[in-house]
């Protein structure tokens, strides 16, 4: 069975090519959310085996909804995606409990290395 | 990657969220005091980045980066909004639009080095802080706008391309003619299978056709929402203060019909901020406020949308219009002062104005023929209301769709024409014995069509007229025979030089014969 994966991202492009990323490397994508409200309320539904999370969101960003997806399930396995320029951001997301991050715009081969390296 | 497809996402994506840019941005410079938009604008520079790293498009990604790190620093209170700042905001804005558009193009945006040199030289700085920490959200659910409500879409959504409902709407629109052919055909066999058949295709048309106009259906808030910046820059630079409002922006119109009224409108616009709008000077001493207004109000009417556009500002100085007029020989000097049809007729004059000087703002001349071009392309009309010192109105009488009309079809010398039903007021008979309609003892302004087409034979007797209504006022037009009602498909053609302005366009009749559509309001 294919693992299935939540993207996060307010901008539907990037959500778009998260998901053509992962979909041709035979990940599921299950959910899409635009909000980091969203992301934890689809991440309670959803129970996917990974979250994409962007960190600049409106309506609570990436990083808090890190730290309530972990509040309730310290394994949730994240992956940050942040711009240029956002380091010490990945490493406040890295604390609040996500696992890994890349850096957009994304080289393909990057992402699925790090999905595959998270999802074992 | 599927570049194409990338492309048309960033394209929509960063028009949203440049327009969006355009409206906080404004917004913030009309309340100084009140919280600052700058998570939402951040964002929005945020995404417009992003998307434009991965489609390696530098020079709009650098732009957008620098607008970033200038936010970031308001965010921290190393910037305040100065008006100096919101300028280069507004700038940043404008670059990057010129940048998207370029890119739609399919041309190579370029890169603005004196801007970014001014945005990093207002905001230098060091790259390890420019990352963003997430504002408290003050303002997410409220979406502020200029003036009065404007629709928000509700539900979930689809984005469509507008070709894809076009080439839909055409099927529709081939589709009535071929089931209005049905009709008529099963109409000489009343009662049988062919008729009950046709009937149930009838109503499923019927709902098709509703189905796929409605979506095309979107509000006028979209195009209003695009005045509220330039009129800002007008007025700076005509140096008037001038307040915008706009109303009714929930009012929904035809795609097709919201896209034709942008230029128009702009176009009105500038002619109220440069023409009709006083200096806060000559207001002040007109005994009026400093600030200019100029309210544009979209309403619903009997057969479509009435937009108006007022302003309060001078009027147009009817002596002067027309002493020009005489001047230039349009006008006789022995005919009376012309009413507001016959003064919107003058300033419709190609070229025609009052004005001695040029203006960079709105040109040499009013340019009313252009807009009255336009508007009379989408299917609508125009009338003007002015009044000295109170301020001029002008009303764009519109369809809310132009693909498909209910309309009178009418007979004159073996053809057929279609009258729109917005304008038909009644049905009344004309002696050929006297020259004029009269209608409940009143007599009305009368166009026989037969003359008008210069049909051959001899009218006598008693033959029918429509009785329209054009801008309140009542006129006739006499044919030969009324033919019945019928929705029918308006085909645009390429409108040969020199054809009459009472030709609106082209349609198929049901039993597969052309039919010209009238435009009665270009015949009186």
């Amino acid at each position: 069975m294919s693992h299935t994966v939540l993207v996060c991202d307010d901008a539907i492009f990037m959500r778009t090519m998260i998901t053509d990323i992962l979909t041709q490397a035979g990940y599921e994508v299950v959910g899409e959310a635009e909000t980091g409200a969203q992301a934890v309320e689809k991440y309670r539904q959803l129970k996917p085996d990974l979250v994409t999370m962007d960190i600049v969101m409106p309506d609570m960003g990436g990083i808090e909804a890190v730290r309530e997806i972990c509040k309730k399930n310290p394994e949730a396995k994240i992956l940050m995606c942040s711009a240029m320029g956002q380091q010490a951001l990945v490493v406040e997301a890295i604390q609040a409990g996500a696992k890994d991050f890349v850096v957009k715009p994304f080289q393909p081969s990057r992402v699925l290395e790090a999905v595959q390296r998270l999802l074992g | 990657m599927d570049l194409a497809r990338y492309t048309k996402l960033f394209l929509s994506d960063s028009r949203d969220h440049l327009q969006r840019c355009n409206e906080l941005l404004l917004e913030w410079e009309r309340n100084p005091g009140a919280a600052a938009p700058v998570a939402e604008l951040f964002r929005a520079f945020h995404s417009i980045k992003g998307s434009a790293s991965a489609l390696s498009l530098a020079p709009i990604a650098e732009l957008s980066h620098a607008g970033e790190q200038m936010l970031a620093a308001i965010r921290d209170g190393a910037l305040s909004g100065t008006p100096e700042v919101l300028d280069v905001l507004f700038r940043a804005v404008d670059g990057l639009t010129d940048g998207v558009e370029a890119v739609a193009k399919r041309e190579a945006p370029e890169v603005n080095r004196a801007l970014l040199d001014q945005l990093h030289e207002l905001a230098p700085i060091p790259l390890e802080r420019t990352g963003e920490l997430p504002l408290p959200e003050r303002r997410l659910q409220e979406r502020p706008r200029v003036s009065g409500p404007v629709a928000q879409p509700a539900g979930r959504q689809v984005r469509v391309e507008l070709e894809r409902l076009d080439a839909l709407m055409n099927d529709v629109g081939e589709l009535v003619v071929a089931r209005n052919r049905l009709a008529a055909i099963a109409d000489r066999e009343i009662g049988s299978e062919l008729e009950r058949v046709s009937g149930r295709i009838s109503g499923l048309v019927s709902g098709l056709q509703t189905g796929v106009l409605r979506a095309r259906m979107a509000p006028v808030g979209e195009v209003f929402d695009r005045f509220p910046r330039p009129v800002r820059d007008l007025a700076r630079s005509l140096g008037k203060e001038i307040r915008l409002e706009l109303l009714g922006g929930e009012i929904e119109l035809d795609r097709s019909v919201l896209d034709g009224l942008t230029d128009p409108l702009m176009h009105l616009i500038r002619n109220a901020a440069d023409h009709g709008l006083e200096t806060p000077a000559e207001r002040v001493a007109a005994g009026k406020g400093r600030e200019g207004t100029i309210r544009l109000r979209a309403e619903r009417a009997r057969d479509g949308v009435i937009v108006t556009l007022a302003d309060d500002g001078r009027g147009i100085d009817r002596a002067g219009v027309h002493r020009r007029a005489i001047e230039r020989g349009l006008y006789d000097a022995e005919a009376p002062m012309p009413d507001a049809t016959g003064l919107l007729r003058l300033l419709s004059h190609p070229g025609f104005t009052t004005r001695q000087e040029v203006t960079t703002v709105s040109g040499r001349g009013v340019g009313i023929d252009a807009v009255l071009t336009r508007i009379r392309a989408q299917g609508g009309r125009m009338e003007l209301k002015t009044a000295l010192g109170r301020g001029t109105t002008f009303l764009l009488h519109l369809p809310v769709t132009r693909a498909i009309v209910r309309a009178l079809v009418v007979g004159v010398a073996e053809q057929r024409y279609a009258i729109p039903f917005g304008l038909l007021a009644e049905a009344a008979v004309h002696n050929a014995a006297e020259a004029e309609v009269t209608l409940r003892g009143e007599p009305l302004l009368t166009v026989d069509l037969r003359t008008l087409l210069g049909a051959a034979g001899d009218a006598r007797g008693r033959r029918p007229a429509v009785v329209l209504d054009i801008g309140g006022r009542r006129t006739a037009l006499t044919v030969d025979a009324l033919l019945g009602q019928q929705d029918v498909v308006v085909e645009r053609f390429a409108a040969p030089i020199g054809l009459p302005p009472w030709v609106g366009g082209a349609t198929i009749l049901p039993d597969g014969a052309p039919a010209l559509i009238l435009d009665p309001a270009g015949l009186f």
